[in-house]
């Protein structure tokens, strides 16, 4: 069953003659708790691909539908509440809240939603990805693999329909990331989470369950992981 | 979309607050700063309302809105059951006190007020209240002044004071002498109002009642209604609703008698300083916020890309503004009240606008009206960066790095000169620089401004246009049955003559004459006259006729020569002193446009009014033209009054009245001339002496008052500019710490990086202080001008010094500034370090 699909998904900058066409017709659809990794050249329009998915932008042409919601009829403040309750993001540089302790990053979607702590799986989670000591510090006492770690906590702790990784170990040592790309590979598993990792390395794409080739906006490849 | 998540809104508005000390302290200072100048110019105006309207109290000796004269009992029974009214306190006259040698021609009254009267209406006008209210037959309760007169300056409860007085107005012989004790005393301003001529004495309801005085014959109630501004309204209404008849008149109280443009005046005066206060403080708070937010991008970024609304946004931007507000409001308006404790009385006195003592208002209103327009300002301010933060895009914010390099300007190519760089990144955000530069601009021309006016007011041009001669000497005693008293006779006029330094004196002589009357010639006048005064109309013109009678006045040509300067049709000055010409003191000429010569009957006072005098002839005199109303300050009767030049006065009164004499010495003794005339003049209250220096002494210390409370003021509007300029470079410097180490990288030297950051910070001085210079200027020059139009005497000079002084001053701040944010981002690390840093 189908969770995310996109359909002639168009994003286009500027004016010509200098336009650049960073998305141009993308068809794309995953099933609920599939791992997907989307490969491609820095500028073949990954990311874009991953900001329309996760209802950051707004495509030029076509439509997301993530969960039954179609994203391109939403306000921005639904477009809000919807990534909130829906999307739980993973990137590159971490991107914490640096004025707020590693619990409190960790639940920030959950309160900013207004809604009560389901303290026990919160727990579930600081405890999975080993984060149990760090729980009151802030970001910046925390090693880079450490800080990842919390941006994971942060984007399951909502239950999204979603995880869209974004070169979640780009910044980090090959141990560290091992390490990383192993708890992101468990906690989804164990978690039934559906997720989209971007990557332009070939050898972590490996882990995911399909692997979709991206060059100049279009989709060019598809594959299976090896696993 | 309603939920409960206000709880981590709060964290992150409490969090976000705690990580921006700096800014923090910048947004505390301006709120504070807004706080505190709107409220020293609140309290400034509402003690001066406050001190104006004591002093309107005070000298009506009354809070009362109206009084009814010889009311009925019956109609005061009424009076007390009108809704309308809210409280009626009645008094009557007692008796007339037969004045003693010292007391001079003042005319004291015996009267009685009964408790309401007392206690709720009068008492309030009154001050220093010691003693109570007679009670007993013989007690009377007597104003300082009037004790004064009497000679008594130690009053004790109880001392025994001998009066004589009579009761029947009609029958002055019939005096009455007695003992009476004094119960108390205050202190009323009935005698400067009636310039030393009327006051009363109060005595207990016993004497009253003992010389059988009651309300209905001798008595008025006075009232107050329910609301102060429908006093007009509501003396009308009393008319028919007490059926009064015609001697039982109704009058309001002189204060609410006339119109409101004064206020409306003022209200648009302050309007518009409070407007130009919350704008000032608004550059400043819009400009930090705007930049903090830009700084902050990655972070509301970050929050959005995480879930948070923009409207969740906008409440943790604007929340940070109201904590700061609940810090910096307080602070202010205690610094406003700390001033209004010290300086608002000295500005008061000093702007001279009351005379009964300034009363400082602590008024909660000046309070949360300075509290409410600083938080209008801060919101203001924080309005349109909040909505900046709400409708950042996550996936740019991202990118961001605190500088935006989007321009669709096409620069020319630099060259490398450091200067051409320094402009174009003090334009980088023009947004920014506009702010910054109008604030600073602002702030030194706010200054100048002040200076400008503060200075301008020449002392000397003042003291000259306002004193004709270096002494004036009037005579102040009153006219009786005989006339006026010849106060300054010979032996005096000798004595002024024989006075060290003496130049010349002149003298202005005054008496009374008979206009012949035509209705051709004056008909225009009388209906002027009658419009203002009631009663005239009725007149016929044979009634006209015989009491067209005023007050004629002998000058010295000479005095004229000023006043020539002015006049569109100068006076032919030779003429007048052969005594060939009359002028005829008005401010409206066209009334006269029928006349071309005068009439002249002299009169003399006598026992039976005036007369004509013996010999006196009616005299004809061409009239040769007109002098203001106010010359010399006379005043008129029903017929204008005609000035004639001293030779022809003597010739027809003999002997006329001199009113007031000026007198000239030459400088250097202008003090000892004023010691012996203080001398000359001393214990006589019916000598009036004024003095130039003396006027120039007060005034020079209430000028230093205005300028140092002027440029304070100025000052603390000029650092609102300078906080501004001071938060925009060294936050512009920290962002740019990367793009610095790049420069750096490729070469350049840190002495090239610090004179690029000085460059920037005197290519601000240098546009602020063009923009001064120029339209600056010219707006101090259109605010002089306007000062002008009220202050005649007002001189324009350029106030270079303190120009100079505040021009090196933001100089040098602009230079320090970047030089010391440049060593505080050095400080910390080597360039690669500064490279690879990105938060």
């Amino acid at each position: 069953m189908s969770i995310l699909s996109a359909k002639r998904l168009k994003k286009y900058y500027g004016k010509e003659p200098n336009i650049v066409r960073a998305l141009d017709g993308v068809n794309i659809s995953v099933d609920a708790g599939e791992f997907v990794a989307v490969v491609g050249m820095s500028g073949s329009g990954k990311s874009t691909l991953l900001h329309m998915l996760g209802g950051l932008d707004k495509p030029t042409e076509g439509e997301v539908v993530v969960d039954g919601y179609e994203l391109s009829k939403m306000s921005d403040e639904q477009l809000a509440v919807f990534r909130r309750r829906n999307v739980g993001f993973v990137f590159q540089n971490y991107n914490l809240v640096p004025i707020l302790s590693v619990y409190e990053n960790i639940v920030l979607p959950i309160e900013l939603d207004g809604n009560k702590v389901d303290k026990t799986y919160i727990d579930e989670i600081i405890d999975t990805l080993g984060l149990s000591e760090k729980r009151n510090s802030l970001p910046n006492m925390l090693s880079g693999g450490q800080q990842q770690r919390v941006a994971i906590a942060r984007a399951l702790a909502t239950k999204p329909s979603i995880l869209l990784a974004d070169e979640p170990t780009g910044n980090l040592d090959s141990k560290t990331s091992q390490d990383v790309l192993g708890v992101l590979k468990m906690t989804s598993t164990k978690f039934h989470q559906t997720m989209i990792m971007i990557t332009h390395n070939e050898h972590i794409a490996q882990l995911a369950d399909r692997i979709i080739h991206i060059s100049d906006g279009k989709i060019i490849r598809e594959g299976r992981g090896k696993k | 979309m309603k939920n409960n998540n206000g709880a981590v809104i709060r964290r992150l508005t409490n969090r976000s607050l705690k990580a921006n000390k700096k800014r923090n302290l910048f947004i505390i200072m301006a709120i504070s700063l807004t706080t505190f100048l709107l409220g020293s110019v609140f309290s400034i105006g509402m003690s001066l309302l406050e001190s104006k309207k004591m002093e309107e109290i005070r000298f009506l000796g009354t809070v009362a809105h109206a009084a009814v004269g010889h009311p009925t009992a019956s109609q005061l029974e009424q009076l007390k059951r009108l809704d309308y009214v809210k409280v009626v306190g009645t008094g009557n006259n007692v008796g007339y006190v037969k004045n003693t040698e010292g007391m001079g021609r003042i005319s004291l009254t015996l009267h009685y007020f009964d408790k309401t009267e007392w206690e709720k209406l009068r008492s309030p006008a009154y001050t220093d209240i010691v003693g109570s209210y007679p009670q007993k037959e013989n007690e009377i309760m007597v104003s300082v002044g009037v004790l004064e007169k009497m000679g008594i300056t130690n009053p004790s409860i109880g001392m025994e004071i001998p009066i004589a007085y009579y009761t029947d107005s009609k029958d002055s012989n019939a005096l009455i002498s007695e003992n009476f004790r004094l119960s108390g005393w205050f202190t009323s301003y009935a005698l400067i109002q009636s310039m030393n001529r009327a006051d009363i004495i109060l005595v207990s309801e016993e004497l009253s009642k003992k010389h059988g005085k009651t309300i209905e014959t001798d008595g008025t109630a006075t009232l107050m209604f329910d609301d102060a501004s429908r006093v007009l309204e509501y003396c009308e209404k009393l008319k028919v609703d007490l059926n009064l008849t015609e001697n039982q008149p109704v009058v309001p109280a002189q204060a609410y008698q006339t119109g409101k443009e004064a206020t409306i005046a003022s209200l648009i005066a302050l309007s518009a300083v409070i407007a130009f206060l919350i704008f000032t403080g608004y550059l400043l708070i819009y400009n930090v916020m705007y930049i903090s937010v830009s700084q902050d991008v990655r972070f509301y970024g970050l929050l959005k890309t995480l879930g948070t609304t923009p409207k969740q946004i906008k409440r943790i931007v604007v929340g940070q503004i109201l904590r700061l507000c609940m810090i910096g409001i307080p602070i202010g308006a205690l610094l406003a009240l700390l001033i209004s404790l010290v300086a608002v009385p000295v500005a008061i006195s000093m702007l001279g606008a009351t005379s009964t003592g300034v009363v400082v208002s602590f008024s909660p209103l000046i309070y949360l009206g300075a509290a409410f327009f600083a938080l209008l300002t801060a919101l203001l301010g924080a309005f349109k960066p909040a909505r900046k933060a709400a409708v950042i895009s996550p996936i740019e914010a991202q990118k961001f790095t605190g500088i935006d390099y989007v321009s669709n300007h096409v620069y020319k190519p630099t060259r490398g000169k450091l200067y051409k760089m320094a402009l174009r990144n003090i334009f980088r955000e023009k947004k920014r620089a506009v702010v910054v530069l109008l604030s600073l601009s602002l702030g030194m021309t706010t200054f100048i401004a002040i200076t400008t006016l503060v200075s301008g007011m020449n002392i000397n041009h003042y003291i000259e246009a306002m004193y004709e001669s270096d002494f004036a000497l009037k005579n102040f005693a009153l006219p009786d049955a005989k006339g006026l008293k010849q106060k300054f006779d010979d032996a005096f006029m000798k004595s002024l003559e024989s006075l060290p330094g003496f130049e010349k004196l002149n003298i202005t002589t005054l008496e009374w004459v008979r206009l012949e009357y035509t209705p051709d010639m004056f008909g225009e006048y009388i209906a002027a006259y009658a419009s203002m005064q009631n009663g005239i109309g009725n007149l016929n013109e044979e009634q006209i006729r015989e009491n067209f009678r005023g007050f004629i006045a002998g000058i010295d040509g000479e005095v004229l020569t000023k006043l020539n300067e002015t006049l569109d049709k100068p006076i032919d000055i030779d003429a007048f002193d052969r005594g060939e010409l009359a002028l005829i003191a008005t401010d409206n000429p066209e009334l006269f446009s029928n006349v071309r010569e005068l009439t002249i009957s002299p009169l003399k006072k006598s026992e039976s009014g005036l007369e004509k005098t013996s010999g006196g002839e009616s005299i004809k005199i061409p009239l040769g033209g007109f002098v203001p109303y106010s010359f010399k300050n006379i005043g008129s009767g029903f017929a204008p009054t005609v000035f004639i030049s001293n030779t022809l006065m003597a010739k027809i009164y003999q002997e006329p009245v001199i009113s007031e004499i000026n007198l000239d010495v030459s400088k250097e003794y202008e003090q000892p001339a004023l010691n012996l005339l203080k001398q000359f003049t001393n214990d006589d209250n019916e000598i009036y002496l004024t003095s130039k220096l003396e006027a120039m002494r007060e005034l020079s210390s209430a000028k230093m008052v205005l300028f140092v409370l002027g440029v304070s003021l100025a000052l603390i509007i000029a650092l609102i500019g300078v906080l501004n300029f001071v938060n925009v470079m060294s936050v512009g410097i920290m962002v740019r710490r990367h793009e610095l180490a790049i420069l750096e990288s490729i070469g350049m030297s840190r002495r090239q990086v610090r004179k690029l950051l000085v460059r920037e910070g005197l290519g601000y001085a240098v546009i602020t202080l063009l923009l001064v210079f120029t339209i600056g200027n010219a707006v101090t020059l259109g605010i002089f001008t306007l000062f002008r139009q009220q202050a005649t005497y007002a001189a324009y000079s350029y106030p270079f010094f303190p120009v100079i002084l505040v021009s090196i001053i933001i100089i040098a701040i602009c230079v320090i500034t970047p030089e010391v944010a440049y060593h505080s981002i050095y400080k910390k690390s080597t360039i690669i370090e500064r490279l690879r840093e990105t938060e």
